[in-house]
């Protein structure tokens, strides 16, 4: 008797053994995996942003849009369409009839100047013009899939028409609302925008609108200069300026500057931008996208083949017991 | 130490001459022709504008005001030379202002220095066109309809 009833609890003893073992092992793979994850997830995010080959370039150009300079004569457009071949507006270049309304850039015109009434001085309207501000770190860069964007270390964001494949992410991800898209050809859509006129500043020179521009309202310079050169101006005449400068951090910093004698947001201009880069609240979790879905199915895939491994012959012992019964 | 007082006192003179002098004597009429080509030559007559900006420094921006140019670099600094410099020998804008250089933001190109003192006063002025009023109507005109912004080179 006592052998027959001692048996089966000493073979009861070693099944919850070997059950237990199984399971605390099973937990410390499974507690150990999520950690080496979480390390992989944590490790990718601290590089993240570490993209700072642009933003540490000192000597890469900028624009300062000094707006109560900005008396409203197009040149800058003009100057523009020209220098890019665009296609002749309906309207003139010298037709003010444009005013009426608030325009946006199009892939027609990568620059559109806006007018706004002047609270101080009705006789002077205030006039916005709007471009690409060429971020220090994009976001249109950060949210296009084909890597169609391209910093430059002279602060121009660039943008390769032959990789896009037109899912307009980037006019989504811009704060500024810039990258304009060509509905209007079926066949070889495009999105189109201002590129600081890279090939003029890369000899030297300044871009068109910049050139043009005859009232001082655009001064083209190291960026660097251009804000010690904003700053004076609004220490100097304090009762013509309000003390900021619009993109020195705004979304981590803009290549284009502004000064303006009036707050911004009666401008229409975003105020509701972060001085983080945009790409700091994608890029983490996007850059560890690639690792979650190479590491982990491997990582996750060798541990279950190795638990497959171990529960193989009890699976097997079991159904031998199964068999010896009947 | 000698020449620091000959020049402390030199550019003192200089902040008093140019006040009290330049109410009367001024380059007289100018003929700005630079773009001629492209707009009518703006006949700019200096002495119905010295009546009423009281002194060069008004227009003549850094120059003297904010000292972000000393009088001497033009002037000199002996005050024969400088009589000589206000009364007879004026410097052209031309001289120094030629186009706008990337690597000195801010020293303007001549079309920005003459727009901007121009535009000091002339915007929001008068009632002929657009703001600002009337330049190409009255005395900027346009030789052609369409004017390029390409700069020849």
């Amino acid at each position: 008797m006592d052998g027959t009833v001692k048996k089966p609890e000493t073979e009861k003893n070693i099944s919850e053994e070997k059950e237990n073992t199984c399971e605390i092992s099973r937990r410390g793979v499974l507690a150990g995996s999520a950690t080496a994850a979480g390390a992989l997830i944590l490790g990718s995010c601290e590089h993240a942003y570490a993209s700072v080959e642009f933003s540490s370039s000192k000597d890469r150009y900028g624009c300062l849009t000094d707006l109560t300079a900005c008396v409203g004569c197009r040149s800058c457009e003009k100057a523009c369409n020209e220098a890019n071949n665009l296609p002749q507006p309906d309207v003139p270049f010298d037709d003010a009839s444009v005013f009426k309304e608030k325009r946006r850039p199009t892939a027609n015109a990568y620059t559109v100047v806006n007018q706004y009434p002047n609270p101080k001085d009705e006789s002077k309207p205030i006039y916005r013009k709007i471009q690409c501000n060429h971020c220090n770190e994009p976001g249109c860069a950060s949210a296009c899939p084909v890597h169609a964007y391209t910093k430059t270390k002279e602060g121009a964001v660039l943008y390769d028409e032959d990789k896009c494949f037109g899912c307009r992410y980037c006019m989504v991800a811009c704060p500024f609302y810039v990258p304009a898209y060509d509905y209007e050809s079926a066949l070889e859509p495009k999105i189109a925008k201002c590129i600081l006129c890279y090939d003029r500043i890369k000899t030297g020179g300044i871009p068109a609108c910049a050139e043009a521009c005859p009232g001082g309202a655009l001064t083209f310079g190291k960026r660097n200069d251009l804000l010690n050169m904003a700053r004076k101006k609004i220490a100097e005449k304090p009762d013509r300026y309000i003390d900021h400068i619009f993109g020195e951090h705004e979304a981590g910093g803009t290549s284009w500057i502004y000064i303006s004698g009036v707050p911004f947001a009666q401008l229409d201009f975003p105020t509701n931008l972060t001085k983080r880069p945009l790409i700091e609240e994608t890029k983490g979790f996007l850059s560890a996208v690639p690792v979650v879905l190479t590491v982990w199915p491997a990582f996750f895939g060798m541990v279950y083949a190795a638990l497959q491994h171990r529960e193989g012959p009890q699976k097997g012992q079991k159904h031998e017991k199964e068999e010896e019964k009947k | 130490m000698k020449k620091f007082v000959i020049l402390v006192i030199a550019i003192i003179f200089c902040f008093f001459l140019s006040v009290s002098l330049f109410a009367g004597k001024n380059p007289g009429v100018v003929t700005l022709d630079t773009i001629s080509d492209k707009y009518e030559s703006v006949i700019f007559n200096h002495e119905s504008h010295t009546s009423m900006a009281g002194n060069c420094g008004t227009c003549h921006h850094e120059h003297g005001n904010s000292g972000a140019l000393p009088c001497k670099d033009c002037h000199s600094v002996t005050p024969a030379v400088f009589k000589n410099s206000v009364v007879n020998n004026f410097v052209a804008c031309k001289n120094c202002h030629t186009v706008s250089d990337p690597d000195n933001p801010v020293m303007p190109g001549l079309k920005v220095a003459y727009h901007k003192t121009c535009f000091q006063c002339h915007r929001g002025m008068g009632n002929v066109g657009t703001d600002p009023k009337g330049c190409t109507e009255i005395c900027h005109a346009k030789k052609e309809q369409s004017i390029s912004m390409k700069v020849e080179k």
